[in-house]
């Protein structure tokens, strides 16, 4: 095993640019959902996981060959998206807020990227908010999921809807009431 | 007055200045109003970690990447450089190793070199070849047919459809062939290993879904139905650009047109379709093209799937168009003599296994019609007075 990592490793010592994108293809989406996990956002999740990744190009001819890529990848994602908090902390108490509770709730393991190697990443959160969205009427899903996934205006989704922005605006709260309802012991 | 609605406004910037002002009065209010409101807040922000990343998406940025490493200078010569300096304390300093430790390390690369090429040539030969052993599944005429593939995924085969799978999926995908139609509930596994079917012009690319595909060979269109989860659709020919695929949600339709097809979209299609906005998804192929692709948004899903479970619905359908699907469906050749009737439109369902004789009676009901067998051959005529 060893040895096909070392292999494998002096490919992208080499700059064989198929050895990156085979990292890439293989971990890609999985940095993208742990890189969430403390950024919320799944595009700036995505712009950290792309720099990680040129990085690690930037890198390559240092790397030795016992260096576990996926280890050193998780790890660099983790304090990427720490510095990108730290950032944001200074002119947005709302994250610090947020950074607060996520680690207060369960979350501090994620601080460590061994735990979510082994697949162990606190998921209790993340399933509750999947769970209160999976369990909204399909119209009310659809609307939140335009309006927070795709980042559309109420109008927007009226038109394409073909509905009234009041029923947007009716839909919206039912959806957010309700996952406020779900939520509701994270806020004792 | 500040109720809910509005407070989910104010945070997503929908309210007016009016609105705006009444909300901060509100928040100024007392704490009991500041509590609820951040609370709203973090229920809003947090849900942020259910949106989960598209394989397109995935495939856009890996372009991105690509191309941003290919325009990188190479950093062999400058290895001082301050990044490179980092990263030499993360990981273990080759700095002064001495001439046997390179040796050493030589050596292993060497044998490693050698170990793991032949690991690779005689266990992995399979899937690096991609020959792996396929099964083939194929249902004639009037039959039907359902099929649990290696993964959990299940299968359900209308009339006349081909399904070619391999008899086990190799670990980094999952690929069957179709040519017909057939309905698939697909097993999510992880995130990373898609499930593509493949047909003569489109590749559909899901994780976990269930879905409905529609691609005879003498049909004039392919149709592609989602009724759980959502699929990338990606059009052959066209694998230089991921943005031109089309990502399809819940009760939508793409329908394909298939090249040199003489059927004009608008004719063929009746469930008031919204052509999709972005112009990027109906991108023709080369500037001379028409737009081949439609997408049909609030579709009725068991229209489509009605078949699955022995049921046969017609939806303002032409005459012509229903006898392809009778074909199929019972196992005959069908010869329309009148080329007026072939352009009437139909609506119906037929739920009780009818046989042939009783549909067409129905069907005479509204329009009279002469119909008279040979053998497996159907000649059909419109009655004139």
């Amino acid at each position: 095993m060893s040895k096909h990592r070392s292999y494998f490793v002096e490919r992208l010592k080499k700059g064989d640019v198929r050895a990156f994108e085979q990292v890439f293809n293989t971990h890609y989406a999985d940095l993208c959902r742990f890189a969430q996990k403390f950024v919320i956002e799944l595009d700036d999740a995505r712009e950290i996981v792309q720099d990680t990744f040129v990085k690690l190009w930037e890198i390559k001819h240092s790397l030795s060959q016992d260096t576990s890529v996926k280890s050193y990848l998780y790890k660099a994602v983790r304090n990427n998206c720490l510095d990108y908090l730290k950032h944001i902390r200074i002119s947005n108490e709302y994250k610090e807020d947020l950074l607060r509770k996520i680690m207060d709730s369960g979350f501090k393991s994620i601080a460590s990227p061994e735990n979510c190697l082994d697949g162990l990443i606190e998921k209790e959160l993340e399933d509750r908010i999947n769970d209160a969205i999976a369990s909204l009427p399909d119209r009310c899903r659809e609307i939140f999921e335009l309006s927070r996934f795709k980042g559309l205006k109420y109008r927007e989704i009226a038109e394409e809807l073909n509905i009234s922005i009041k029923t947007v605006e009716t839909q919206m709260s039912r959806a957010i009431h309700s996952l406020h309802k779900k939520l509701a012991d994270y806020f004792e | 007055m500040v109720n809910k609605e509005k407070i989910i406004k104010y945070l997503l910037g929908e309210t007016s200045e009016k609105e705006s002002t009444l909300v901060n009065q509100w928040l100024n209010e007392n704490e009991k109003n500041r509590k609820y409101f951040s609370e709203i807040e973090f229920v809003w922000k947090t849900s942020g970690i259910a949106q989960n990343i598209e394989q397109n998406d995935v495939e856009k940025d890996r372009k991105i990447f690509i191309q941003k490493i290919g325009e990188l200078p190479d950093k062999e010569t400058t290895k001082s450089s301050e990044p490179v300096r980092r990263s030499l304390q993360l990981f273990r300093s080759s700095e002064g190793l001495n001439y046997y430790h390179w040796l050493r390390i030589a050596a292993i690369f060497i044998l490693a070199f050698c170990l793991s090429w032949t690991v690779f040539y005689f266990m992995n030969r399979k899937p690096y070849t991609g020959s792996l052993a396929y099964n083939q599944i194929i249902t004639a005429k009037g039959q039907k047919s359902q099929i649990i593939l290696s993964d959990g995924t299940k299968v359900w085969l209308n009339s006349e459809t081909t399904l070619k799978y391999p008899s086990a999926f190799n670990e980094m995908k999952r690929e069957v062939f179709l040519e017909g139609e057939a309905f698939f509930e697909v097993k999510k596994k992880g995130n990373k290993i898609p499930f593509v079917v493949k047909t003569s012009e489109i590749d559909i690319k899901v994780l976990g879904t269930s879905f409905n595909v529609m691609a005879y060979p003498d049909e004039e269109t392919i149709e592609t139905t989602v009724v759980k989860g959502s699929v990338c659709i990606i059009r052959k020919g066209l694998k230089s650009s991921p943005d031109q695929n089309i990502i399809l949600k819940p009760n939508q339709k793409v329908t394909l047109l298939k090249k040199g097809s003489r059927v004009i979209l608008s004719e063929i299609e009746t469930e008031k379709p919204t052509l999709i906005k972005s112009t990027k998804a109906i991108q023709p192929i080369s500037p001379s093209e028409k737009v081949q692709i439609l997408i049909s948004r609030k579709v009725d899903i068991e229209l489509h799937t009605a078949w699955k479970d022995d049921r046969l619905i017609f939806q303002s359908e032409t005459f012509e168009n229903i006898c392809y699907k009778l074909e199929r469906w019972y196992d005959v050749k069908i010869h329309v003599r009148n080329e007026e009737l072939k352009k009437y439109r139909y609506t119906g369902k037929f739920v009780h296994k009818e046989t042939i004789n009783q549909v067409l009676e129905i069907l005479n009901l509204t329009t009279p019609i002469n119909y008279t067998f040979k053998q497996n051959d159907l000649f059909i005529d419109k009655v004139t007075e």
